[in-house]
């Protein structure tokens, strides 16, 4: 297991402070991995065909290195020998980006009637369209809806090529759609938390559940009559039971990625928020993790949030003129951190 | 889960069968003929009991909501639904139309099996096809559009039962007059009737871009809109949710849940016909919505 290419990947950003949102970088130097060794299932485990397959497709996330996504330590809670249990997120992929480079088509020949399909996606799709200057146009166009634009990519997989941009709302329900022509079962988690904290009235520090995307998957789980598991405000209420000086512990690397620890916690979150949402699939776990106290009334908290913020959040603004100058190449600046 | 593997099987007996059950053009109206063989339906039994403790769900139409075991979507409706609080019975029969339905005494037959408070969905167009009503009118279609226009025929082959039975000629009406007197029937027990558009067919015409469209409207669109208003009906546009999603997977992907032809969907496309009709059921605030399973994650 520890002979597993990623890790000098992940070995790099570790000991980076500035590496940031998700695209693996190349290895140039080897360095001493200093994470633990993989603890959960390798990505490129074969699955048992006669098993149904929890699918993970999202971004970093879920999938930054060995260990360092939740994505990577799921497996840990469920019964493998029931089910399989397939992380095919991918760092710094968004909605659109992990759709444009084929891996949606990758992921969606493994599929098969009776599967599971979590999809997590928002941290890179509030990067820019694409175009002169851009350095990965993996951005969609903000709400839900019909909306488009088209821009000329000037990088990626479709560059020289005038490619139709839709908002991530399309992005999401096109996921849908193409998961029930599988027969198989779309479900929708909100994004992880952020260690980014504000004081209230009183003074006391929270961590903010994203209301920008959040409340758009919320929308289309509900319209479809899909499940959204809600791991945010489980993450939050941990976070905030724990002070901010300890629960950025978590997040060594920037405020968006977790330690390895952080990734196995944010995977007893998803478990949490599968538990508080009856979901079928805790018939496959190895064992129900205890629910903490206060996370079933955040979860309500959170769910009122999420509906009272759908018309705001499904709005598309409208299109953004090309940039005409090169962005700065700062890799520090985070694509998520400044509202568009 | 475990329904697919079985379903598949089903599937290919499903399609041998078909050429009793499935084509709407297979069956002419007004001369009915045997009945028809009834596979068993993978998910409520045609002939499963209701509670009559519980309101119920009925589901009236064609091959598109019950086609063999499986096919019709109304056949993959009832596990969206708490079946503790309601039952859900598909009473869609392949090869129907809205005149042949109610010629051969099917309508009736669920007629006397309503009761207060239960809910009927409506949904007819693909067997309905007709034209201008005159005395030469005897195909299995109705008048076209909404009015009351009608027309005397002969009665070629006699109907043993339904309403026709020993009657020697019918009256034809307009694919509106049969829409409202299914409401005004439902309405007379003490139902709630809701109209639902027709099924998307996998038609992909050219549109004004340049690029294929799938097929959002095969004729019946707006006698539904017309007849829905006047009669104080909510529409159920499942037709331009499926639309939306099949325009999403495009032509290729779409091909593969019509494997029969472009009107007939496999298992796995009418689970997604059905999942449209509960989005679009909530998007009405229809109330039968009060019935629907909370969302438990997958609900398969």
């Amino acid at each position: 297991m520890s002979n597993y290419r990623p890790y000098l990947a992940v070995a790099l950003l570790l000991a980076s402070t500035t590496a940031l949102m998700a695209q693996a970088p190349a290895a140039a130097t080897p360095v001493v991995p200093d994470a633990p060794p993989q603890v959960s299932v390798p990505p490129k485990m074969p699955l048992n065909p006669a098993l149904p397959t929890i699918f993970v497709v999202g971004d970093s996330t879920a999938s930054n290195g060995p260990n360092l996504g939740w994505g990577s330590h799921l497996g840990n809670y469920f019964d493998l020998t029931k089910v399989n249990v397939a992380n095919r997120a991918i760092a710094g992929r968004s909605s659109r980006s992990y759709m444009d480079e084929g891996h949606w088509d990758s992921t969606l020949a493994e599929i098969k009637a009776g599967d599971f399909v979590l999809l997590q996606w928002g941290q890179n799709d509030g990067s820019d369209l694409g175009g002169p200057g851009s350095r990965n146009a993996r951005g969609d166009l903000r709400g839900d809806g019909d909306a488009t634009q088209d821009v000329t990519q000037a990088v990626g997989p479709k560059m020289g090529q005038l490619e139709t941009i839709h908002t991530y709302g399309w992005y999401n329900r096109k996921y849908v759609a193409d998961i029930l022509a599988k027969g198989a079962t779309p479900m929708f988690l909100s994004m992880t938390i952020h260690n980014s904290w504000k004081p209230d009235a009183a003074g006391t520090l929270h961590v903010a559940l994203d209301m920008r995307f959040g409340p758009v998957m919320w929308k289309i789980a509900e319209e479809n009559h899909l499940a959204f598991i809600d791991m945010a405000p489980v993450e939050a209420t941990r976070m905030e039971s724990v002070g901010k000086d300890k629960a950025s512990l978590w997040f060594p690397i920037d405020y968006v990625h977790t330690s390895p620890e952080g990734a196995e916690l944010n995977a007893q979150s998803v478990v949490i928020a599968l538990e508080i949402a009856k979901s079928p699939l805790l018939k496959y776990l190895k064992a129900p993790l205890p629910i903490p106290p206060d996370v079933e009334t955040a979860t309500k908290t959170s769910e009122t949030a999420l509906a009272a913020n759908v018309a705001t959040a499904s709005v598309t603004p409208p299109p953004r003129p090309a940039p005409t100058v090169a962005p700065s190449t700062d890799v520090a600046s985070p694509a998520t951190a400044v509202p568009k | 889960m475990t329904k697919f593997p079985f379903t598949f099987c089903a599937a290919s007996a499903a399609v041998l069968s078909l050429a009793l059950t499935g084509f709407a053009s297979a069956q002419v109206a007004g001369t009915p003929g045997p009945p028809l063989p009834v596979p068993d339906q993978t998910n409520v039994r045609h002939d499963a009991p209701l509670n009559p403790n519980l309101p119920t769900i009925f589901i009236v139409g064609d091959s598109t909501a019950r086609n063999g075991a499986d096919l019709g979507w109304g056949d993959h409706f009832a596990h969206y639904f708490d079946t503790t609080k309601v039952n859900v019975a598909n009473r869609a029969i392949a090869g129907r139309s809205a005149r042949s339905y109610m010629n051969e005494g099917a309508w009736d037959k669920v007629v006397a099996e309503l009761k207060p408070g239960d809910y009927v969905l409506l949904q007819w167009g693909h067997n309905d096809g007709g034209g201008p009503l005159t005395p030469s009118f005897n195909a299995r279609g109705e008048g076209k559009g909404v009015g009351e226009e009608s027309v005397d025929i002969p009665i070629t082959r006699p109907f043993t039962t339904g309403p026709l039975a020993g009657k020697t000629t019918e009256t034809v009406h307009t694919y509106g007059w049969y829409n409202r007197k299914y409401i005004a029937d439902a309405r007379a027990k003490g139902a709630t009737p809701l109209l639902l558009t027709v099924t998307v067919r996998n038609i992909w015409p050219m549109g004004p871009d340049g690029k294929p469209h799938i097929e959002r409207d095969m004729g019946y669109r707006d006698f539904d809109m017309q007849i829905a208003a006047s009669e104080k009906v909510p529409l159920i546009d499942m037709a331009t949710v499926a639309a939306d999603k099949f325009e999403m997977l495009g032509v290729q992907t779409t091909a593969l849940l019509f494997p029969i032809d472009h009107t007939h969907t496999s298992p796995v496309g009418a689970e997604m016909n059905a999942a449209s009709v509960v989005t679009a059921l909530k998007s009405a605030k229809a109330p039968v919505v009060q019935y629907l399973a909370p969302v438990v994650g997958p609900t398969k």
